[in-house]
């Protein structure tokens, strides 16, 4: 192995190896888990659904287009318990909003939703939290 | 080479990860209303410590019953940054979830093939969890305690069990199954419960990540052993034991801490009711030889 990667595959592996438990399946095959992005635009749907919630943020490019981005997040099962409800998400549609997530591997407009920010500064939690030590 | 490839690629997003993540200036100048945002929605608080003895039933065993959970997830914002680890625990992780179980040579090269894939995992083909894979994490349990029986329903994938505790031996002859046939014994404070037949198609989930993606098959021939022990009213134990001798080399055990929730409810989960995510599967490359 490259030695200037040795330290940071050290630390991929351990990113790997303590991921929490998110979901139905492992989220490392399917986005970028280490890589942050952000996007903003207007929310359209709420699939408050299993095994994943899914949300469409419409994203208005440069040339004037729309983007129609999926946003995939946790159970339904999983926010409730942390107070986010299907009504507060709902109540958002038209909404602008900023999503920070992971993008996914294969370059489609899917992004895996940690936190919804919205024009007030709020923050809607909806992704696994980092430190989580009940994830460890 | 192709590991090299591998590992590089590891370090990149690990690399951005632990650089990146508290990084993007739009969600940095919110920090304060982010941690108001993340107490606000704080999962339900877990008892610690001792707590009042279990409860018994008029029968004299110590009493299952109740709403138990693993753990809750905890929501938070993109902007908390995972703690540094140390090297040593670095080092201690395994590459490959399944190098931690006591696969035979033969089987470890099949369970790491099968985790390379990424698309092999059951549950992504709308196929159930099964035993022991059912159990931990963040969706609930609920256990009904009967004379003679034990039963389990639970949360994920909306499963249950029904478990005779009245004697029985296993039938000579059961179908196998996703759930295996079961029954119980007590031993003392603690009910052992005794698994066959279960179908080669499940994972067993490996400690405390249940097996997420990680290729953890097994054989026909899989023996599972869980044995339920209430330490005190909010705490139940649940050491599990599998022994498979056409994949391992001895059996294994880990245990899952159950927490008491009464006051918990049961959510619908259904595997793949709204499946999405087989088409984004990109499988790690290159495989494992």
């Amino acid at each position: 192995m490259n030695s200037k990667f040795k330290g940071a595959a050290v630390l991929a592996l351990v990113l790997f190896a303590v991921s929490p438990l998110l979901a139905h399946h492992s989220l490392g095959t399917e986005f970028q888990m280490g890589k942050p992005q952000a996007i903003t635009g207007t929310l359209a749907r709420v699939d408050w659904e299993n095994p994943h919630i899914y949300w469409q943020v419409d994203v208005k490019e440069a040339n004037g287009t729309v983007s129609h981005w999926n946003i995939e997040g946790l159970p339904p099962s999983y926010l409730h318990r942390s107070k986010v409800e299907r009504s507060d998400m709902v109540a958002l549609i038209g909404t602008q909003v900023t999503v920070h997530g992971r993008p996914a591997k294969d370059g489609s407009k899917l992004m895996f939703g940690l936190d919804f920010t919205l024009p007030d500064g709020r923050v809607i939690p909806v992704g696994p939290r980092a430190n989580d030590p009940n994830a460890q | 080479m192709k590991r090299n490839y591998f590992f590089s690629a590891l370090a990149v997003a690990a690399a951005a990860f632990w650089v990146l993540s508290p990084a993007p200036a739009s969600a940095q100048s919110k920090t304060s209303s982010q941690k108001s945002a993340d107490t606000k929605y704080d999962a339900p608080a877990l008892h610690k410590g001792q707590s009042a003895p279990a409860p018994h039933t008029a029968d004299g065993h110590v009493d299952l019953s109740g709403m138990w959970i693993e753990k809750y997830a905890a929501l938070g914002a993109d902007t908390a940054a995972p703690e540094p680890q140390t090297h040593a625990a670095a080092e201690a992780a395994p590459r490959y979830p399944s190098d931690a179980l006591p696969y035979q040579p033969a089987a470890a090269k099949k369970a790491r093939q099968l985790f390379d894939s990424g698309k092999a995992d059951p549950l992504l083909h709308c196929e159930p969890y099964g035993v022991p894979r059912i159990w931990g994490g963040p969706h609930p349990a609920r256990l009904v305690q009967l004379p003679g029986e034990l039963i389990v329903l639970y949360e994920r994938d909306t499963a249950y069990r029904i478990i005779p505790t009245d004697g029985r031996p296993h039938p000579k002859d059961a179908d196998p199954s996703w759930m295996g046939n079961s029954v119980g014994t007590w031993q003392g404070d603690t009910l052992v419960v005794d698994t066959i037949d279960l179908i080669d198609k499940s994972w067993l989930g490996i400690g405390k990540n249940a097996g997420e993606g990680s290729g953890t098959f097994h054989s026909d021939s899989l023996h599972v052993t869980e044995k339920f022990r209430r330490r005190d009213r909010d705490h139940m134990t649940i050491e599990i034991t599998n022994d498979d001798p056409k994949v391992f080399t001895h059996p294994w055990t880990y245990t899952w801490n159950m927490n008491y929730v009464p006051d918990e409810q049961m959510y619908e989960d259904v595997t793949c009711s709204n499946e999405q995510d087989l088409d984004h599967v990109v499988p790690n490359q290159p495989a494992a030889k």
